[in-house]
């Protein structure tokens, strides 16, 4: 199905299933996932918003299940891809192969690879070399892939769900910027408290399997992003989310100063599509009809920090890109001038 | 729709709106008072009624114009101010949607609506800024300041401001240097009032300069001035340009003449009188100094018997305020005393002025 088949008229039915969906979706994904409430709520926003989640942690922290538990919820073909340093381009878009006719004559036949699902897992996408990562490029930002200079269009809706692992860094390969940048959110998977540490072994005593139920298809997915596409966004929100993603360029007209000490490179315009795109989602499940300067400030994080290039002081002084956010969201919440159109 | 939202809130921020503007009118007023009253105390004149009905003209005239121009609260502006009552920009988006009849927009303006009921008009209070309020004070301490000091330079009781400005701006005084020196030595020059050495002296031009008097040294003479004024006292007037005054003083010679005579003989002493031989022999008539004794000098007209009969007069003082006996010593110098007054006497028939 491809998303412009969705009809973008929007009627009290369509925001009643978006609601019905959104309670689904979270109440499925709890009964896989323990804890980790921004995240499953920061990768759902993402999903619904069409964009693709980078999800670092230590292993353990149940990045995997968690992305596993939603490939089951959205009732979509779901593909596993461990990355590792001698996986192939290859083996990730798939590749022409030699097939004989029944009267013997050979010809090229399109093997197509595991990118060809709707929900990917890229896990310990890092541990793939730079080349086999940039196979996912074209597939992330403009859903098609090219093998043998023919385009082949993905099935929407198509999400890449990587994880990579913070420590543990002999050979791995950073994702280069433009990589990164094709990630909607990148969400850090902070390890469970206590009392989650608790419910998941009892429940991991019961079953290791997942046991969410499917509550939503790929075209109801499609109708809930054209539903939170609807959200409007006034103007002054737009151009706060706008300023927030200049604010992170230390040569910007009205850079923070936060980025002139600390940043190297800001953001990218896809920060702030995405910074958009997540709000209108962001506002519905919360039951609001507009998009907030809240909600710009909350995903300011996760939509900002892969996206910001730090720069030696701030690894000298280990401030980290959230730190560093976190002083942007503060210095242009508290400039009235940026929450005004002039 | 907004419109009817909003008239709670509208008259609340149209409040603040007057405040503002009456605040950013005041600062117009006192502005135009202070440099009106500066104007006005510059010049001298007897208007300082004047500034205050400018400053109070200024000020009403852009009070009311800001109000219309800036302050009056639009619908967006309310929008802003009633979503930081935590609508979270819902009724800044309801404003944009107005004329949206699309689904979303509908359902948009309901939960804007539902969540307007939920905030109390109330806590949507006046906001006036700091800077505003200090401008308008410290402008009102200027202005009304400054027209009391143009009231009381009207009045006659402080100086005006072209006065003043005359006053500084008259040119410096120029000033004049005396140097007082010695030719070589031989005495000193005295501030005649405090009898202290001056080497110079500044005076304003055409001012008069300060008494001074060349005082020599014992053994020495005062011979004159290098202006060829010759008396030791002078007070210089009406100074217009620098001088150096010399004193010269001239050692005197045994015999108590001075050199110079044209015949070759030494010349007479200053206080001789005429009459007298000018060949370094006492002189006859009254002032004559005599033969020269180093303790015998006529000094500005006045014989001078040195130091010795003073320390006796001092003994002698002494002694009789202690009711003591007297020495052999002193009865010598007072014998002596008389016997010079004696000789005199004899001599010219006359004590002179020479007797001191």
């Amino acid at each position: 199905m491809n998303e412009k088949d969705v009809n973008v008229t929007v009627g009290q039915n369509d925001i009643d299933m978006f609601c019905k969906q959104c309670a689904d979706i979270f109440e499925q994904v709890g009964r896989d996932v323990i804890g980790q409430k921004e995240v499953v709520e920061g990768t759902i926003v993402a999903m619904i918003a069409g964009g693709n989640v980078l999800l670092e942690g230590v292993p353990g922290v149940g990045k995997t299940r968690l992305v596993r538990s939603l490939g089951r919820v959205f009732d979509l073909p779901f593909a596993r891809i461990q990355f590792t340093p001698d996986l192939m381009p290859a083996d990730v878009t798939g590749t022409n192969i030699i097939v004989k006719d029944e009267n013997g004559n050979s010809s090229f036949k399109f093997q197509p690879g595991p990118i060809f699902s709707n929900i990917i897992l890229a896990d310990e996408i890092n541990r793939a070399t730079p080349k086999t990562q940039s196979a996912l490029l074209e597939a992330m930002q403009e859903h098609t892939v090219t093998v043998m200079g023919t385009s082949r269009k993905l099935e929407e809706p198509f999400f890449v769900l990587a994880t990579q692992n913070p420590i543990e860094q002999d050979g791995t390969y950073p994702l280069p910027e433009a990589q990164m940048d094709r990630f909607m959110f990148k969400l850090i998977v902070p390890n469970p408290s206590l009392d989650e540490l608790m419910q998941i072994v009892d429940m991991t005593q019961k079953t290791m399997a997942e046991v969410a139920e499917s509550v939503c298809n790929g075209e109801q997915l499609l109708r809930m992003r054209a539903t939170a596409n609807q959200i409007p966004v006034a103007e002054e929100v737009l151009r706060y989310a706008m300023i927030m993603t200049s604010a992170t360029h230390p040569d910007s007209e009205c850079a923070s100063e936060a980025a002139k000490k600390y940043i190297r490179n800001g953001a990218s315009p896809r920060a702030g599509q995405a910074l958009i795109s997540a709000a209108k989602v962001k506002a519905l499940i919360k039951g609001r009809f507009n998009v907030a300067f809240s909600d710009i400030e909350e995903l300011a994080y996760p939509v900002l920090r892969h996206r910001i290039k730090l720069n030696f002081e701030a690894i000298a002084e280990r401030v980290t890109a959230d730190d560093v956010i976190k002083m942007i969201v503060e210095e242009v919440s508290k400039n009235p001038k940026y929450k005004k159109v002039k | 729709m907004a419109g009817e939202l909003f008239k709670k809130y509208y008259s609340r921020l149209a409040r603040e709106g007057i405040i503002k503007s009456a605040l950013v009118g005041m600062i117009v007023g006192f502005s135009t008072l202070f440099l009106t009253s500066i104007v006005l105390w510059l010049i001298n004149e007897d208007l300082f009624w004047l500034a205050f009905i400018s400053g109070a003209a200024a000020g009403a005239v852009v009070a009311p114009v800001l109000y219309y121009k800036k302050f009056k609260p639009t619908t967006k502006e309310i929008a802003r101010r009633v979503d930081e009552l935590g609508l979270e920009e819902r009724v800044l988006t309801m404003t944009e949607l107005e004329n949206d009849q699309s689904y979303i927009a509908l359902r948009q303006r309901e939960d804007t609506v539902a969540a307007l009921q939920t905030v109390n008009a109330g806590l949507l209070s006046i906001v006036v800024s700091i800077p505003l309020i200090v401008s308008t004070c410290v402008t009102g301490v200027f202005g009304v300041g400054m027209s009391v000091v143009t009231a009381l330079s009207s009045a006659g009781v402080i100086e005006s401001g072209r006065e003043i400005i005359e006053e500084a701006m008259k040119p410096l005084p120029e000033y004049f240097d005396i140097e007082y020196e010695v030719s070589g030595e031989g005495g000193r020059i005295l501030n005649f009032e405090t009898e202290e050495e001056i080497p110079f002296q500044a005076v304003e031009k055409g001012k008069n300069a300060i008494p001074v008097i060349a005082v020599p040294d014992e053994g020495y003479i005062f011979v004159g001035w290098s202006d060829q004024f010759e008396d030791p006292y002078r007070e210089d007037e009406n100074i217009t340009q620098h001088m150096t005054l010399i004193a010269e003083f001239a050692e005197l010679m045994d015999g108590g003449d001075m050199p110079g005579g044209e015949d070759g003989f030494p010349g007479d002493l200053p206080g001789d009188l005429a009459g007298d031989q000018g060949n370094g022999k006492p002189g006859q008539g009254p002032g004559a100094g005599g033969e020269f004794i180093p303790t015998n000098q006529i000094i500005d007209g006045e014989t001078f018997y040195g130091h010795e009969y003073e320390a006796a007069f001092e003994d002698v003082l002494n002694v009789l305020a202690q009711n003591a006996e007297m020495s052999d010593r002193l009865k010598q110098l007072i014998s002596n005393y008389f016997e010079t007054i004696k000789t005199t006497t004899s001599d010219d028939g006359t004590s002179g002025s020479n007797s001191n």
